[in-house]
């Protein structure tokens, strides 16, 4: 078998039948989208030729550069969220307290939770009649600060923020978790020997050797922000008045809704160009050194 | 020898992950490998299942099963349903890949204008020309948005309107003799309702069309038909000084507090139930919401009544948001067409249209008399009501279809949140414009 494994022509007829769906599913698709995304068409037989008209529209549409806009505030306000309250509380986890274990799992459990069960439920505590939210500023006297939170353009996106939060910064604690129990225990003996503080040992030693990780986490954090879709899209469809639209629900709107999929194309391909531009940011101004040990 | 039987081995292996599925899916579609000839065909009709539609769900229902006694046809009809929202995704998915379902239910003139320019809708009106009986059952008018370079695509089975419904009981309560005859009076009574801490007007507007419909008959009242006429046809612009008056007096009644504090993230359900339970003195809503306020377990019920919003401008009146309503069309693409119109002349029968107008409780479209001994008092007020509106107006997300008429919807809801009227108007003009080269 090992034989077999180690011919080239082989492996690449076992890779084949991935590659073919992968080709299906994947690279035709972008490649029709690409295609599309240079024709005004309802794909229903009406369809003209309009060369880059549809990016054009894009730059000067007030929608599309308000859900861009929500894009970034979702990127950074989860970079911002997630990499430190990720960090903090895998930190303290790696600190071996009473329950590490369970906190684990009670921080992680959110991740689960399939994206529209947690949108669904949000929508209830968000309510305006009788929201737990609500239900608890009337409790503690502050009845005047009573909002219909996910209808209200000032504060939809605040909403939605703290429940992407409060879904990832377990998923991201995980991830970073994993990387500080990776780091030999024998570094820490001798920092201690050496009466290295708390803080110390993770400046020095836990925070360079999970830095790594860290960039392959805020890759995902930033690619999931650019291309974030099914809470938004259970709990607030990108309303009220477009105030919480970001690039995706907009193009499933311009598709889907107002039968645009020429237009909705050129927007998937901004989507993928800004994923990939991210990604080869990310790479080149967080290059990492690696550390052996 | 072995070097002879392992490159074909793997290749029979990686051909077989890509093959199984097929084969699979081969032999589920024909597991007795009878010929299909003998077989039903099976048609699918697809509906939007919400509270309002759900007796005429069940009447179609029985159509179905009824339709073909004799099983001339040899077809199968299967009723899918969907949600409202989950529907109009479906629907559009479908017609783009060709694949939509062989009947289905669908909204007028500008929702339904793209399927038709596309090819996917059968003419009925072909069906009603051969069957003059057929034709001839309808209301004048009632196919006009249903109409496409002079023929027809759509068969309705009601007809819906916007309307103010209230509790006469609060109104006595208040010292208000009764529904308001001007804008103004209107105007006194929710001054009335507001000091005596009770909602004036539920206007649930989580899905912005509750709000964007109250918008559009403000509108009514402001440019009459004429205002409507011109926008439709493209003489008048989103930002007329017309459509900016009727959003300014929205966005002053909300300041007024008209409404229930938080309407913009409220539910119809919710909203409904407010009303229902006596919460709110007036729900703004559209007529097929009068079966549900009047079933059993409604608290308002005997105390309902229901007026239309007087204009704003007396000389405006006797026009109102509505239209025709739970319509159906056939594909082109339909297994049996002459199957399908056979069902769909039956949703014109005296029975099922009687049984709209009884149990329903929703206007029918056909011409034929009702017996008033069988329906609920309130139901012939507003069929009386009704025969004095001189024009009605559909809603402008079915004219415009999504995109502008959603739009519009939105611009309402934006102007509710507290935005400049006359922004958002300009706004959704540029919208507008912008939209057409997309």
């Amino acid at each position: 078998m090992n034989k077999v494994l180690g011919n080239k022509k082989y492996i690449a007829i076992f890779v084949l039948p991935a590659f073919v769906f992968y080709l299906i599913f994947v690279l035709f698709p972008i490649g029709y989208n690409v295609y599309l995304s240079f024709f005004r068409t309802n794909l229903m037989g009406n369809s003209a030729f309009i060369g880059i008209t549809n990016y054009i529209n894009l730059y000067n549409d007030q929608f599309f550069v308000m859900a861009f806009k929500n894009n970034i505030f979702l990127m950074i306000g989860s970079l911002l969220a997630h990499l430190p309250l990720a960090l903090f509380f895998a930190n303290a986890l790696f600190q071996k307290i009473k329950g590490s274990k369970f906190f684990q799992y009670v921080f992680f459990l959110p991740t689960v939770i399939c994206g529209v069960a947690v949108g669904m439920m949000f929508n209830f505590v968000y309510n305006s009649e009788f929201g737990i939210v609500n239900k608890i500023l009337d409790i503690i006297n502050l009845g005047n600060l009573k909002m219909a939170w996910l209808n209200d353009e000032k504060t939809v996106m605040y909403a939605l923020i703290f429940v992407i939060m409060w879904r990832f910064v377990g998923y991201h604690m995980v991830i970073q978790l994993a990387a500080m129990k990776s780091i030999p225990e024998s570094l820490y003996e001798s920092a201690s020997l050496e009466g290295a503080t708390n803080w110390q040992q993770f400046r020095g030693i836990t925070f360079p050797l999970i830095r790594h990780i860290l960039k392959i986490d805020a890759i995902l954090i930033i690619t999931g922000s650019i291309k974030y879709y099914d809470l938004v899209a259970v709990m607030t469809k990108g309303g009220p008045n477009h105030a919480s639209e970001v690039m995706s629900t907009y193009m499933f709107y311009q598709g889907f809704r107002t039968m645009k999929f020429g237009y909705a194309s050129a927007i998937g391909i901004i989507l993928l160009v800004l994923c990939l531009l991210v990604i080869w940011g990310v790479n080149y101004f967080a290059k990492t050194e690696d550390y052996e040990y | 020898m072995k070097r002879i039987f392992t490159v074909p081995v793997a290749v029979v292996l990686a051909a077989s992950l890509l093959l199984v599925g097929c084969g699979k899916q081969n032999e589920q579609n024909n597991p007795s490998g009878q010929s299909a000839s003998a077989e039903k065909k099976k048609m699918v009709l697809a509906a939007v299942s919400d509270p309002r539609s759900k007796a005429i769900l069940e009447m179609i229902d029985n159509k179905i099963k009824t339709y073909d006694p004799d099983n001339k046809f040899n077809v199968e009809i299967q009723m899918e349903k969907y949600e409202v929202e989950q529907y109009k995704t479906k629907l559009t998915t479908l017609m783009a890949s060709n694949s939509q379902p062989d009947i289905f239910y669908t909204y007028e003139a500008g929702f339904m204008k793209p399927f038709v320019e596309g090819g996917k809708v059968y003419p009925i009106g072909d069906e009603l020309e051969k069957d003059a009986e057929w034709k001839n059952r309808f209301q004048d008018g009632v196919f006009k948005p249903l109409s496409f370079d002079g023929k027809i695509y759509g068969i309705p089975l009601t007809k819906q309107l916007s309307v103010m419904f209230y509790n006469k009981k609060l109104f006595n309560e208040a010292g208000i003799a009764g529904a308001p005859k001007t804008y103004d009076e209107f105007l006194e009574h929710v001054d009335a309702f507001k000091k005596k801490n009770i909602i004036p007007v539920s206007l649930p507007s989580q899905r912005a069309w509750l709000a964007g419909e109250l918008m559009q008959q403000l509108a009514n009242g402001v440019g009459g038909d004429a205002l409507y006429n011109e926008i439709c046809n493209g003489t008048a612009k989103w930002d007329d000084p017309r459509f900016i008056e009727a959003a300014t007096i929205f966005s002053e009644l909300v300041k007024k507090d008209a409404f229930q504090k938080g309407f913009l993230g409220m539910s119809q359900d919710e909203g409904r139930d407010q009303f229902k339970n006596e919460k709110a003195a007036m729900f703004y809503t559209i007529s097929s919401d009068f079966e549900a306020l009047t079933a059993q377990d409604s608290p308002v019920g005997k105390n309902l009544d229901f007026f239309m919003l007087p204009p704003v401008k007396p000389e405006n009146g006797a026009i109102n948001v509505g239209s025709i309503g739970n319509t159906f069309a056939i594909s082109m693409k339909a297994k049996d067409i002459p199957a399908a119109a056979a069902l769909m002349k039956t949703f014109s029968d005296k029975d099922m249209q009687e049984n709209i107008a009884y149990t329903a409780k929703q206007f029918i479209v056909t011409k034929q008399n009702l017996d008033e001994t069988k329906m609920d008092p309130l139901a012939i007020k507003f069929i009386n009501a009704t025969s004095d509106i001189k024009v009605l107006t559909p809603w402008f997300d079915r004219i415009f279809g999504a995109g502008e008429g959603t739009e519009f919807n939105n611009a309402s809801v934006a102007i509710a949140g507290g935005k400049n009227p006359a922004e958002q108007m300009k706004k959704l003009q540029k919208f507008a414009e912008d939209n057409e080269n997309r």
